[in-house]
């Protein structure tokens, strides 16, 4: 009865306007019900109260303290950290404040703040920070669809179709605090795809099976520079190995004679840029900027990308993304199928599932050949290209250090062919395919 | 016309020092009054003596900054004292005052800058210098906390707060041989002392 009582006084205090709040308000009554509801763990309460304080003179650290607590504890980690903040000007020295900071700006998805925040006892001294890994095959109906193509659809003197086939990735990966403000990533990334070349010669197919092997290494440099900026120069070295068969008409012209031979292509390309992100409350905004050297083709690619969390957490939050890219190769962007300078738009979705796992789904739309995502960590560099794309993962923590990763992508893929009409002319002929992969990982905190 | 002038003039001076002395009646009345109930744990009638006075000047606000500090009326605490200071920069008694309700508070941030304003204006301040060795203790900044015990503990030699938290701060700074003559003192002041025993035990 008597709690019911006290609910009802407490109740009646609230009701009054927020103008009568602030100045009937005193300290102690202030003060009772903030730890009243701190005690009981009433956050919505408290956070109620919290909105009816705004403005007043009654502002210290321990009320801070019970205000960012509520907010932190029904997941407002946008709000928490203005509290926690706040706290800490009244007293810089409290650890439990900081930590709390700490966490409000890493559950936010702020590790640039988060670091300079990072209590003592939370802060490890070791070169290698977290290791990550990840692979998984990739399977194409390409050689399903398209292998009969330059039979079926013969016209001409010589038809050639090169089809890429199932692949492989596998990729290393370590991260490094440096400093409070800048965190290395690198890595080692290995790509196997086998490939059919297929050749129609006077009726008779020739066909050799090859394998493409590439080997990248990645790095980017975060630096985390304050007031939510940080930049980040990326680099990514694709070295590509491949041996395959070729035909050639023995002389005179027209003499319908052809031998074979082989040639290994090695490619040393490169894309590098850099990176700029600001966050502005539940915004995330990023421009990005590379320069690539691809496929003999150089290009340059132009991104820019609004990252948001509505609630001021990590349940739910999307992204969206428009990049601009452009080569400088005239045969590149005039061969058909590619059409011209591609405009690509991104868009990502995630949720926030039970016990901190989350899923993610995203979806790309515009031709992506030769280009660059994920600040160059991925790079499209497939002489097919692809139109869209439509991806899916789940992340589940398996413990405090280890995180788990399973990831399903689906790709819509434009290609061709060459098809010899006459001795001197010969025509493009697109072809199509889908290429569908499932890449786990593992992300171990060390 | 010369004589009504100076009639005139010595009255007004009387009618003003018999109004001055009525008010410092009242003044000294109200804080007789404050301190008998303050002596009954009557804060919030203290406070309303002081009060009813209408008086801003540095005594009633002092006064008032106390009063409302038992009274656990923090926030009005420090407010009284911040008028208090505003009108006496120079005020210690006001600055060591404030410390109280802004500590109630966890205002420690403030605690510290109101100490260091305290020590660029009396450097030596025994109370201020270990109570600003304790602060850097409880962060485990024992440099500063060195620092700041060696003054308050050379000024009071023979005082037990200074010399077991002086031990303590050596002990951490691994100066074993000088924690080791502090907690012996320590225990001299106040013998069977469980800190200094402990302390000393640390070092065997």
């Amino acid at each position: 009865m008597y709690k019911l009582a006290g609910g009802v006084i407490i109740f009646l205090l609230l009701l009054v306007s927020k103008t009568e709040a602030q100045s009937t308000m005193s300290f102690k009554t202030i003060d009772s019900i903030s730890y009243n509801y701190y005690q009981k763990q009433n956050w919505d309460s408290l956070i109620y109260l919290k909105n009816q304080l705004d403005g007043s003179e009654v502002d210290y650290f321990y009320l801070r303290m019970r205000f960012g607590i509520a907010y932190f504890e029904k997941n407002k980690f946008n709000k928490s950290t203005e509290e926690f903040k706040k706290a800490l000007e009244f007293n810089a020295l409290d650890s439990l404040a900081k930590e709390y900071l700490y966490y409000s700006y890493l559950y936010n998805v702020k590790e640039g703040e988060a670091k300079l925040v990072e209590p003592e006892r939370l802060r490890k001294k070791q070169i290698i920070d977290a290791v990550y890994v990840e692979l998984g095959p990739t399977f194409s109906n390409n050689n399903k669809t398209n292998q009969t193509a330059i039979i079926d659809n013969s016209q001409g003197i010589y038809e050639q179709i090169d089809l890429s086939k199932d692949e492989t990735y596998l990729h290393l990966g370590l991260k490094h605090q440096l400093t409070k403000r800048i965190s290395v990533y690198h890595g080692y990334s290995n790509i196997g795809i086998n490939r059919t070349k297929q050749m129609l010669i006077n009726g008779s197919v020739v066909t050799d099976n090859y394998y493409l092997k590439q080997q990248d290494y990645y790095i980017n440099v975060n630096w985390y520079l304050g007031k939510g900026f940080s930049v980040t120069p990326f680099f990514h070295y694709l070295y590509v190995d491949y041996e395959k068969l070729n035909a050639y008409e023995e002389l005179p012209v027209g003499s319908d004679h052809y031998s074979f031979y082989k040639t290994t292509t090695t490619l040393k390309d490169y894309v590098v840029g850099l990176s700029i992100d600001k966050r502005m409350g539940i915004f995330n905004l990023n421009l990005n900027g590379m320069y690539s050297s691809i496929n003999y083709t150089t290009g340059t690619q132009l991104g820019l990308a609004l990252t948001y969390y509505p609630f001021g957490n990590t349940n739910f939050w999307g992204s969206t993304s428009i990049t601009k890219a452009g080569y400088k190769s005239p045969s590149f962007s005039t061969q058909k199928g590619i059409g011209g300078p591609p405009l690509v738009f991104g868009q990502s979705l995630g949720v926030s599932l039970f016990k901190k796992a989350w899923i993610e789904g995203n979806y790309t739309l515009g031709t992506l050949a030769n280009f660059s995502e994920n600040n160059a960590f991925v790079v499209y560099n497939s002489t097919d290209k692809i139109v869209n794309k439509w991806n899916i993962s789940l992340t589940i923590p398996i413990n405090k250090k280890i995180e788990a990763k399973l990831g399903y992508s689906f790709y819509n893929y434009q290609s061709s062919y060459m098809s010899c009409d006459t001795e001197e002319t010969f025509t493009i002929k697109p072809t199509k395919y889908e290429n569908q992969s499932i890449i786990g990982g593992i992300k171990w905190k060390l | 016309m010369e004589t009504l002038r100076k009639t005139i003039f010595i009255c007004i001076c009387f009618l003003f020092a018999l109004h001055s002395k009525s008010q410092n009646n009242a003044v000294l009345s109200a804080f007789e009054k404050s301190y008998t109930y303050e002596t009954n744990k009557e804060y919030a009638k203290a406070i309303n003596e002081i009060k009813l006075l209408k008086d801003d000047g540095y005594e009633c606000c002092l006064r008032l900054g106390w009063l409302n500090y038992l009274n656990a009326s923090y926030t009005e605490s420090v407010a009284n004292y911040t008028k208090a200071i505003g009108l006496m920069p120079y005020s210690v008694e006001a600055r060591l005052g404030i410390a109280y309700p802004l500590s109630a508070l966890g205002n420690w941030s403030l605690i510290i800058s109101q100490y260091n304003e305290i020590l660029k204006i009396d450097p030596k301040n025994s109370t201020v210098n270990y109570r600003m060795a304790l602060i850097s203790y409880t962060n485990k900044d024992y440099i500063n906390a060195q620092k700041y015990i060696e003054i308050s503990a050379n000024m009071y030699p023979f005082d037990y707060d200074s010399a077991v938290l002086y031990a303590w701060t050596k002990l951490q700074l691994g100066k074993f041989n000088e924690a080791k003559v502090l907690f012996t003192k320590a225990l001299m002041i106040k013998p069977n002392d469980a800190s200094a025993l402990e302390g000393l035990k640390l070092i065997k």
